[in-house]
């Protein structure tokens, strides 16, 4: 007999049965099932994809007070999962009585709701829009090609311990538009547009999406690299995103503070920027990429403060290092998948609303530059260095955006001179849902980040 | 499982199919500081198949996972709909596979040896300055495993090992990390004294580096940055991704077929090849999955675009020959010693933070975690800045080292110098 996730019931019988055998050696043990599948349908002006993947497995993890071991198996059958609940119990040699985990009792079931359910929709109909939105950008001459998408996710989620049963059901929905120019130069350039909603409602506006994303492509046409150096620069709410989640968000992660590789530590309660810039993640704001009701260790979520009113404020956590440094538990404790250790990662991560208007932040800037559209970066937590890249970039002249572009722009620098040097947060705010976030480079789990428009003087640009 | 798939697809209208099982075994160890934190063990198995459907030129095609308790026949059904509903022009799926070569699998290891590797690094970390903050190990094995309607069946195991480690050093510069990376077909490429040695000096010259100003001149590349140049962890380098005939198809490659990559070369002329042979190689395969035998091919051979890696997908519509799939990145070597290359007025970058170049245009910034200005016969270490250029365009000018090393798929010079190439400063 297999575990079957559609029958709760018998589900919580079977996960509690399994984490009663791990405790009869264990301290604490958990139980994790992941359930993920994911339909994507892809064209561009050549070529057509459909595939629908998916994945559901488990992972089991015992504690002696120290250290973890953990198993993971795609194999569902009873006897198998007993065996591997029973091989973890084994493991465990003798209780060390240096960590106590927390196992408060709750049980709750947790379900996105989406306005047109994906599932009601025909694939038929999914084609229908992405070879419309193509059909559409075929006809704009300046593009060397494009790609629309389709992407539906669908996650469930059951995490179960002694005291502990918690179910999520996650529904996503990315529609997604790239154009591609050949600029003037002879080098392929591109954007995209994008809508993320946990329904087919994301597609309502792609058509709108690709009109965007073509007019972009033409202004990257003539676009020129920058004069590496210091500039006063608008950010926008991607970008922002970014200095939060990569230059920042990496060094409030409570793992990375353990292994001391965090400068951060210093930080806390110190000033780090002016009394108008917050940084936040929050796991639980509405219909983001990187949304969720909890975490994969069962702690309910709720926002962070990283930043409060420019103060360094607090950490993001996973269950051990939470412990290990006795640092508020929050809902960060996230796996790539079941076969994968959690760690402590970003989730919905954003500088929060100022009270300045965009225009007018604009209109300060004698001469800079306005920084949108796509990027990555690569954190630093040790040095604080900055390192963003890939960005568009446009230029202001005397308060006015001035029709010259820049592509391909990087953003480097110390972040506590960045962030001191934020003079403006605008309440104009947007999160963006497309990013995955890496460990370094590995471990990568969905995220979403953004924010309102930042003016920032003497920001190194190259 | 299998046979039931077999039984339900053969019972469709479909032309072709193919059936993939892939099985992973994993055994990771983790510590942080000098604790061990977690020990991570397990298997899974995923399967999937792909259908594909004639509709006279065009070929439909859709590819549907299958897990143990799902109801086959309906999971084929979707398929079949769902190939029904994409139009590419047609090209045969599969070739005709022959004999194909084996390229080794070394298998994981179990607690016990994974855990004596861990404390063979914080051993040899214990008589230095420096410190071990966090060090991750993971092995992995897989088999490989596809069938076709044609009753053709090929299987293939390859091992897989990563390290992580965070080296702290304290210096003129404070407390600075370096947090190298190595990931080989085999933990038996990974020498953890050799690594531990290395990088401990590594985060010692940060620890002790000052900060760049601009620097516009000859760059070296060596160390971990040219690996991750030619062969970067997220994406390809554009060199790579141009050579493919996907690319050309979508008419996003810059490169023609026997002519230069760059209209001008001034310096050595590059030669690179995908090699998918080498025993136990991060990135060596036996064959792809479209049967085609995994082969050495010279993607530019001095400077030349010679022969685009192909797909069998992607060979049919350019009508030319599918190579397999594309393998570890080896560059050949210059003439040129690499000590000849650092000499005053030249810059040398060792380690990027990351380096992820935009893939279509070929336009990279990276920020630099460990540099050396070299002025006045002395060696000045720095960190920070960006080196900022064009993969493709600094092709046009470069001279590469007669010293070759291997690291995570990249077999080629140690050394690579640009002519021109500029270096923000911070």
């Amino acid at each position: 007999m297999n575990l079957d996730t559609s029958n709760k019931q018998e589900c919580k019988k079977i996960l509690k049965e399994l984490v009663s055998i791990m405790n009869s050696k264990a301290q604490y043990s958990d139980v994790l099932v992941m359930e993920v599948s994911e339909l994507s349908v892809t064209k561009d002006f050549a070529t057509a994809d459909v595939s629908n993947a998916g994945e559901l497995g488990i992972k089991m993890r015992a504690f002696d007070g120290e250290k973890f071991f953990e198993k993971f198996t795609t194999n569902l059958g009873y006897d198998n999962l007993r065996n591997t609940a029973r091989e973890l119990a084994k493991e465990i040699k003798t209780i060390k009585p240096r960590i106590k985990i927390a196992d408060k009792r709750l049980e709750k079931h947790f379900s996105d709701k989406p306005e047109i359910n994906a599932d009601k929709v025909s694939l038929a109909k999914k084609v229908v829009v992405i070879e419309k939105t193509l059909e559409m950008m075929k006809k704009q001459k300046h593009l060397r090609n494009a790609r629309v998408i389709y992407e539906e996710g669908k996650i469930f989620k059951i995490f179960c311990s002694k005291n502990r049963f918690l179910t999520q059901k996650l529904s996503k929905v990315l529609a997604l538009c790239y154009a591609m120019v050949q600029s003037e130069t002879g080098e392929l350039r591109y954007c995209f547009e994008h809508a993320f909603r946990p329904g087919f409602e994301a597609t309502a506006e792609i058509a709108k999406l690709a009109q965007k994303a073509s007019e972009e492509a033409k202004k990257l046409i003539r676009a020129k690299k920058v004069t590496p150096g210091k500039y006063h620069c608008i950010l926008g709410p991607a970008i922002t995103g970014l200095l939060a989640h990569e230059s920042f968000g990496h060094g409030m992660e409570s793992d990375t503070v353990y292994k001391q590789r965090a400068l951060a530590k210093d930080w806390i309660g110190k000033r780090i920027a002016s009394n108008f810039v917050s940084i936040v993640d929050d796991p639980s704001m509405k219909n983001c990429n990187g949304s969720y009701y909890f975490d994969d260790e069962g702690q309910v979520s709720k926002p962070t403060y990283l930043v409060k009113d420019g103060i360094v404020n607090d950490y993001i956590t996973e269950m051990l290092t939470s412990h290990k440094l006795k640092a508020r538990r929050s809902a960060n404790g996230r796996c790539e998948s079941f076969d994968h250790k959690s760690y402590a990662r970003m989730s919905v991560t954003f500088f929060a609303k100022g009270k300045s208007n965009f225009k007018d932040m604009i209109k300060k800037v004698k001469d800079g530059f306005f920084l949108y559209g796509r990027g990555g970066g690569m954190e630093d937590p040790k040095g604080w260095g900055v390192q963003i890249q890939g960005n568009t970039v446009q230029r202001i002249k005397n308060g006015k955006l001035v029709d010259e572009y820049y592509d391909d722009v990087g953003i480097t620098g110390y972040l506590p001179a960045i962030l001191g040097d934020i003079k403006e947060v605008s309440k104009e705010f947007e999160i963006t849902s497309i990013g995955r976030c890496g460990k370094g480079h590995k471990e990568w789990v969905p995220v979403s980040e953004g924010g309102p428009y930042l003016r920032i003087e003497n920001l190194d640009l190259a | 499982m299998i046979d039931k798939i077999k039984k339900a697809l053969e019972k469709e209208k479909i032309d072709y199919w193919e059936i993939s099982q892939i099985d992973v075994e994993r055994s990771n160890i983790y510590f942080e500081l000098d604790e061990q934190e977690s020990y991570l063990s397990g298997k899974g198995r995923d399967v999937f198949i792909t259908v594909y459907k004639k509709f006279g030129n065009s070929l439909g095609e859709a590819s549907v996972s299958i897990k143990e308790d799902d109801d086959i026949k309906k999971k084929v059904r979707e398929a079949v709909l769902a190939a029904s509903l994409v139009k590419n022009p047609f090209y045969v799926p599969f070739a005709k596979h022959g004999v194909c070569p084996k390229s080794g699998c070394s298998g994981i290891l179990g607690y016990d040896e994974i855990r004596k590797k861990a404390l063979e690094a914080y051993e040899e970390m214990r008589n230095k300055k420096e410190k071990l903050n966090a060090l991750e190990i993971f092995t992995k094995k897989t088999k490989f495993a596809i069938i076709n309607n044609f009753g053709e069946e090929l299987v293939q195991e390859k091992s897989g090992a990563y390290v992580e480690a965070v080296i702290t050093s304290k210096g003129s510069r404070g407390e600075q990390e370096y947090v190298p990376m190595r990931s080989e077909g085999t933990l038996a490429n990974i020498n953890m004294k050799e690594f531990i040695d290395k990088y401990s000096e590594t985060a010692r010259e940060i620890s002790n580096s000052t900060k760049p100003s601009m620097f516009k001149g000859s760059v070296i590349l060596s160390g971990d940055a040219i690996a991750e140049f030619f062969v970067p962890t997220i994406n390809e380098n554009p060199l790579v991704i141009h050579s493919a005939a996907r690319m050309k198809y979508l008419k996003i490659s810059r490169f023609e077929a026997g002519k230069q990559i760059v209209p001008e070369i001034i310096g050595d002329k590059i030669t690179i090849i995908s090699n998918p042979l080498v025993r136990d190689g991060l990135r060596s395969s036996d064959f792809d999955d479209a049967f085609v035998p995994a082969k050495k091919i010279a993607l530019i051979e001095n400077g030349i675009m010679k022969n685009f890696f192909a797909s069998k997908r992607y060979a049919d519509y350019l009508k030319i020959e599918p190579t397999g799939p594309l393998g570890n990145i080896e560059v050949l070597p210059g003439e040129t010693a690499e000590n000849e290359m650092r000499k005053d007025g030249v810059c040398e970058i060792a380690g990027f933070s990351s380096f992820a170049p935009n893939v279509y245009s070929g336009d990279f910034t990276a920020e630099i975690r460990l540099g050396y200005l070299y002025k006045k016969g002395k060696r000045i270490s720095f960190r920070g800045g960006m080196l900022v250029g064009n993969c493709i365009d600094l092709m046009k000018n470069i001279k590469l080292s007669k010293e070759t090393f291997f690291k995570s798929g990249y077999y080629g010079p140690k050394a690579i110098m640009f002519g021109k190439a500029v270096v923000s400063g911070v």
